[in-house]
This record gives C-alpha cells, sequence and structure tokens, in this order.
C-alpha cells in the first residue's frame, strides 16, 4: 500500500497497434469478462469502434478529441465466437481508407449506459501493398 | 565519672530531591485503509488469421498490445 502519497485508481485501457496491409480484409477477435474472468453475455452490451484521423500531424498515433472520423465500425459476435468474445472486422475497401496513425477505441454498452466500457484504444500502423 | 558526648550538626544529611519522572508516549491511532479496485472488465485480443511467423516471433501483422495492462488477461 502506498504510504504518504496519493494511491492511484483506474487505469488506462489497454493500449493496441493493429498492422493492416493497405487493401487487405483484416480481423481479430475480443474476449471479455468481468472481474471475476465470467465472460460477458456479448448480446447484453453494443458494441461499437470509431476509427479518426488525428487533425493535427503531430497527433498521429495518439488518442485525441481533435480528430475526423474515418470508418465506424460494428464488431459483433460472429457465429464461431464463443461466449465472452466478439469479432472486428475490416473488409478490404475499408482498409484502403486507413493511414498510419488513425486512432480508434472500441466500447461496450449495455442498456441503458448502465456500463459502458473502453476495452481497448489505439492506433493503426498501414503497411502499404504493391498489388492492386 | 561523667561523661559528655559531642554530636556534630551534620549528623542530618540533605540529599538531592529528584524530580519523579514521566515518561510520555504518544501513539499516533492510524486508521488503516484497504482499496481494493474492482476491474469492470479483464480482456483477451487475439488474431484471426495470422500463424505465427517463427518459433517465438509473432507475426508482425494484426493486433498488438503495447506495454502491460491490468485489464489484460
Amino acid at each position: 500500500m502506498a504510504r504518504g502519497g496519493p494511491q492511484g485508481l483506474g487505469s488506462t485501457p489497454p493500449q493496441l497497434v493493429w498492422t493492416i496491409v493497405r487493401g487487405d480484409t483484416a480481423a481479430f477477435k475480443v474476449y471479455a469478462t468481468d472481474d471475476n474472468r465470467i465472460p460477458l453475455n456479448i448480446p447484453d452490451y453494443t458494441i461499437s469502434m470509431e476509427i479518426k484521423r488525428p487533425n493535427n500531424s503531430s497527433d498521429l498515433g495518439i488518442i485525441t478529441d481533435d480528430a475526423t472520423l474515418v470508418l465506424t465500425l460494428s464488431p459483433y459476435q460472429d457465429p464461431d465466437d464463443e461466449a465472452g468474445e466478439f469479432t472486428v472486422r475490416l473488409s478490404a475497401a475499408q482498409s484502403s481508407q486507413l493511414e498510419t496513425g488513425d486512432i480508434f477505441d472500441i466500447e461496450l454498452r449495455s442498456a441503458q449506459d448502465a456500463v459502458v466500457w473502453t476495452v481497448g484504444q489505439g492506433s493503426v500502423s498501414v503497411v502499404e501493398d504493391v498489388t492492386n | 565519672m561523667a561523661k559528655s558526648t559531642f554530636y556534630t550538626k551534620d549528623r542530618y544529611k540533605a540529599d538531592f530531591i529528584q524530580p519523579k519522572k514521566y515518561t510520555a508516549k504518544f501513539i499516533d491511532v492510524k486508521n488503516n485503509v484497504k482499496i481494493t479496485e474492482i476491474l469492470p472488465f479483464r480482456v483477451k485480443f487475439v488474431n484471426i488469421g495470422i500463424e505465427a511467423y517463427g518459433p517465438g516471433n509473432a507475426a508482425p501483422i494484426g493486433i498488438a498490445i503495447i506495454g502491460l495492462n491490468n485489464y489484460v488477461m
């Protein structure tokens, strides 16, 4: 226990880097549980994800409000997802729109926003392609 | 035969009077507080369709977590 100083509470959401190849499809799964590691019942939550581009080049890759929307994704529970899992997918057309330094976060909301969690936030790293 | 005894006046000895010593000990009453943080969730990120690049080496494409985080399983 900390003595003689402030004790920190709360944590920064997991910080992610999503590396994609321009024009490729991309996907990853998120497995979410409560603190006791009981899988969340994903249908109880609305999952949203936005990818934005910082308005200032000095903010590329940095989480900021000063950014313009590039894509809105709707992660969902795939048929092959197990309890607590959902999938984030990017189509080829969507990945073509992204640039290195774009930022995103993934948010879970329960009914009436009783619970709102940012399960991860980060930036995109785009590998240029050769074959169109 | 008569006998005379002479006493000196310093039969009575004076000694220093020492003050009784009182020892004071101050005990700080400490309120112990234990703060237990409940994490709202725990999470794991899993790449899809990306095979390992080599023994012990993750593929460079896909989702990666930077640093340590309490939320990550």
